[in-house]
């Protein structure tokens, strides 16, 4: 068999391996409970409170269809965009909502196994390695590879109640050079590859810190009614700083630093579980940014008072896939799809559309597998991903899962 | 369990591909997507020399060059149908062309964009002719025959007043009918200054010219800017860019990054219509803000690069915060930018230990949406040292009643009187 042929069956084996690995095993039991005419119409089994989740998607659908559009038409209404305007974000979150719902409903339709919970179905690993890969195509310029590293641990503190407190690092493998294409100014070539002289040179750090904290909401609370079988809700808040640090070598004498510190005290979301595989998050709130920069020659960090940062926002949708059969295997191997949208261009990275620039942030697709021994306390989980977006790109992750602390 | 040890697949060939990448690289805009701002840089460098098709070099010079062995992006330069060269200078007052070839060639220039009380020379260094203007328009044609080896230089020269005037507004995009009217308005400005004492010199149009990136949208534009009665200097906006294989914008209107030295105020063009500027740009600004020997230091660029909680800044926040540290480092005294639209003024934009006053000014015409209709031009009045004075002038759209009142919310301070 050719050797692409190969490598072709094997992504597709990657895509549908519930259905290609669940013949090796004994059939699954009924997943309906009793006295169910159809799994759809059901609730899901072994998910308290019971879900729909044909049911909670649409809802989601049109909910986040109404965002989507009522923000369109809030920038349409004002052709631009005003302080603390949320259209942007409507459009953003929204649609990742939207998209999500309509992706998830498809593998929703078409996975073998139904809709039940998937066991240890990836999250956030204890620690993890990330790596954005370098190279630039043009000749003469360079573009270090990127490395980041991040710690989450994860405290269980009761049944509705966790804390996810995380500190992250990220950086450039060395400078990142750009040339000069003015074909008439002379100056010392970049490199032997090209004439054209450099004309900077760059190093950047990124640090952040944070903690998450989720209450799992009862499903009916006191002046709050919400539509039955609708799905399992979580409050959250997550307070963060993050600090960047970015030193510029121009091609003068006049080397700068600049330190860019964004906090967001004030940011609270939600998760909705629309079905014990499927969950649509979104998280909003103001940000105040500080700008400090040295002097050329100095050390010494200007620093002065913050000024309005916007609103930041961030939408994701996960779609949990098993690819073993529960309990049957020695390995289990779960994963999941991630669908993102994060309305912060501080990295540099935004999604345009023809001459719609810098209005919205990046758009993240990503693949997570996590892989764990029968019985074992850790495993491992690797993410690959990339972000659809100006500036943006792919990056790989490497992950080890610890326990979650629990009281 | 086969499926099972493909897995690292897909990430390893994407390492692969990456490591593989920089064997594919090429030089800077080599492929030529003008989209992309290092690609303007290229491009507006490229238009601002000509080899004639008479084998006579024309090359754009900083005003205070001596030598033509190199050449700066200050301008405009195409040879038309007719074997016209013409030229544009991008920079308000002074401007400077060296002209080389073989002798005996003729050539026919056609200067565009020149004030009409500029001082205008041609010639050999020391044996250099005035050449009068053409009934206060901005055009002069100067006709030339090369005698010998030695660069014959057209340069360009202004009286500068103690006060005088810029204007500057952006976005004229769906209504070039109403950026129409404002350029008719620059004569009753104009006149006003004269009277006041202090002359208007310029009018420097902060990106959007076109809707669509369409050669017709640059044309019309261009007629029109021939019947101001003042120079205009221009930076792109994000729909004068995209998706531009072609160079458009740099054939119709030139250079987007340079320094332009109006008297005692230094004009820092900076093209940022891909959302960011180019790197090298990036490392030429410190450069290119110095304010050495001038009083007063205006950058002028499409898009804020404070974004004022609007989500409507640059693609690149991160550069942003870099260009706003360099504009503090250096004493910027306004930063000037279109791109939204409407005006707003913001007087306290917090950069370390200084605070920047920024303007927006997205009123030459594009849509306003639903809001109080503000179309005009932001006039900055030039004094003393740190002397620098901004208001709205409104050129109202015909049938406007609610004229130089301020909007709830978006307090405008509107100029007393043309």
């Amino acid at each position: 068999m050719p050797r692409r042929l190969c490598v072709v069956l094997a992504c597709l084996a990657l895509l549908t391996p519930a259905a290609s690995t669940a013949q090796e095993y004994a059939p699954d039991p009924d997943l309906r409970p009793p006295d169910c005419p159809s799994i759809g119409r059901c609730c899901v089994r072994d998910t308290e409170p019971c879900v729909h989740p044909g049911l909670a998607r649409a809802l989601l659908a049109g909910t986040t269809a109404a965002f989507t559009l009522g923000g369109f038409m809030g920038f349409e209404a004002g052709d631009s965009l005003g302080p603390m305007h949320p259209w942007a974000q409507m459009m953003g979150v929204g649609g990742i909502g939207l998209i999500g719902a309509g992706v998830g409903t498809i593998l929703g339709l078409v996975s073998p196994r139904g809709e039940v919970r998937v066991v240890d179905r990836p999250g956030r690993p204890l620690f993890r390695l990330t790596v954005r890969p370098g190279g630039s195509s043009v000749l003469g310029e360079s573009a270090p590879y990127g490395l980041g590293l991040r710690l989450d641990p994860d405290f269980v503190l009761s049944d509705v109640f966790s804390v996810q407190p995380s500190i992250g690092v990220s950086f450039r493998l060395g400078r990142s050079s750009d040339v000069d294409p003015r074909p008439q100014v002379q100056g010392t070539p970049a490199d032997d590859t090209t004439t054209f002289a450099t004309a900077s040179t760059r190093e950047s750090v990124k640090v952040s810190a944070g903690v998450e904290m989720s209450w799992r909401l009862p499903y009916t609370s006191p002046g709050l009614r919400r539509p039955a079988y609708a799905g399992l809700v979580e409050f959250k808040y997550r307070p963060g700083i993050d600090v960047r640090v970015r030193t510029l070598h121009p091609d003068t004498p006049a080397e700068q630093t600049v330190e860019l510190t964004s906090l967001n005290p004030m940011l609270f979301g939600l998760r909705w579980h629309v079905s014990p595989r499927q969950r649509f998050t979104f998280f909003v709130g103001p940000r105040w940014n500080w700008i400090a920069f040295t002097d050329p020659g100095s050390d010494e960090l200007r620093r002065g008072l913050p000024q309005n940062g916007g609103l930041y926002a961030e939408g994701w949708y996960q779609i949990d896939v098993p690819f073993t059969p529960e309990g049957r295997t020695k390995t289990s191997v779960s994963g999941r799809l991630n669908l993102g949208y994060v309305h912060d261009k501080l990295s540099g990275i935004a999604f345009d559309v023809g001459a719609v620039i810098g209005f919205f942030g990046p758009i993240n697709v990503s693949w997570d597998f996590r892989f764990r021994r029968r019985g074992a306390p850790v495993a491992v989980q690797v993410s690959a991903g990339v972000w659809l977006s100006a500036g943006g790109g792919p990056y790989i992750e490497l992950g080890f899962v610890a326990p979650e602390i629990t009281r | 369990m086969s499926t099972l040890r493909s897995l690292p697949l897909p990430a390893g060939a994407a390492l692969a591909l990456a490591a593989a990448l920089p064997g594919c690289s090429s030089p800077e805009c080599a492929w030529g997507d003008y989209e992309e701002a290092e690609c303007r840089v290229v491009a507006e460098n490229h238009y601002a020399r000509l080899l004639t098709s008479n084998a006579v070099e024309v090359r754009f010079q900083h005003p205070l060059e001596t030598t033509s062995a190199s050449w700066h992006a200050l301008g405009l330069l195409q040879e038309n149908q007719s074997g016209i060269v013409e030229a544009r200078p991008a920079t308000l007052m002074d401007f400077a062309i060296s002209i080389d070839g073989p002798a005996g060639a003729t050539l026919t220039i056609e200067l565009e964009n020149v004030a009409p009380d500029a001082t205008v020379s041609v010639g050999v260094v020391g044996d250099e002719v005035d050449v009068p203007d053409v009934g206060g328009t901005l055009r002069r044609t100067i006709a030339i025959t090369l005698a010998d080896e030695e660069t014959v230089w057209i340069r360009g020269t202004r009286d500068c007043p103690d006060r005088y005037r810029l204007v500057t507004a952006g976005d004229i995009q769906t209504n070039p009918l109403q950026f129409e009217r404002i350029v008719e308005d620059l004569h009753a400005q104009a006149a006003a200054g004269e009277v006041a004492g202090e002359p208007l010199l310029g009018f420097f149009i902060l990106g959007d010219l076109s809707e669509s990136t369409e050669i017709e949208e640059f044309q019309r534009i261009r007629q029109m800017l021939e019947s101001s009665p003042i120079p205009v200097s221009v930076v792109p906006g994000n729909h004068d860019i995209f998706g531009d294989e072609a160079a458009i914008y740099s054939r119709w209107f030139g250079p987007g990054n340079y320094t332009d030295t109006v008297c005692r105020t230094k004009l820092v063009h900076l093209d940022n219509a891909s959302g960011h500027i180019a790197e090298s740009v990036e490392g030429r600004l410190p450069q290119m803000l110095d304010p050495t020997g001038i009083d007063h230091l205006i950058p002028a660029m499409h898009i804020p690069p404070h974004e004022d909680g609007t989500s409507q800044g640059m693609r690149d926040q991160g550069q942003a915060t870099y260009m706003l540290a360099e504009f503090a480092r250096n004493g910027v005294d306004r930063i000037m930018t279109g791109h939204v639209h409407y005006w707003r003024e913001n007087a306290d934009v917090r950069v370390g230990d200084v605070s920047l006053h920024q303007i927006i000014t997205g009123t030459a015409g594009g849509n306003q949406g639903s809001g109080h209709l503000r179309f005009g031009v932001t006039r900055l009045v030039f004094g003393g040292p740190d002397e620098v004075e901004s208001c709205f002038h409104e050129v109202p759209v015909p049938g406007t009643t609610d004229v130089d009142h301020g909007d709830v919310g978006n307090p405008i301070d509107f100029c007393d009187g043309p």
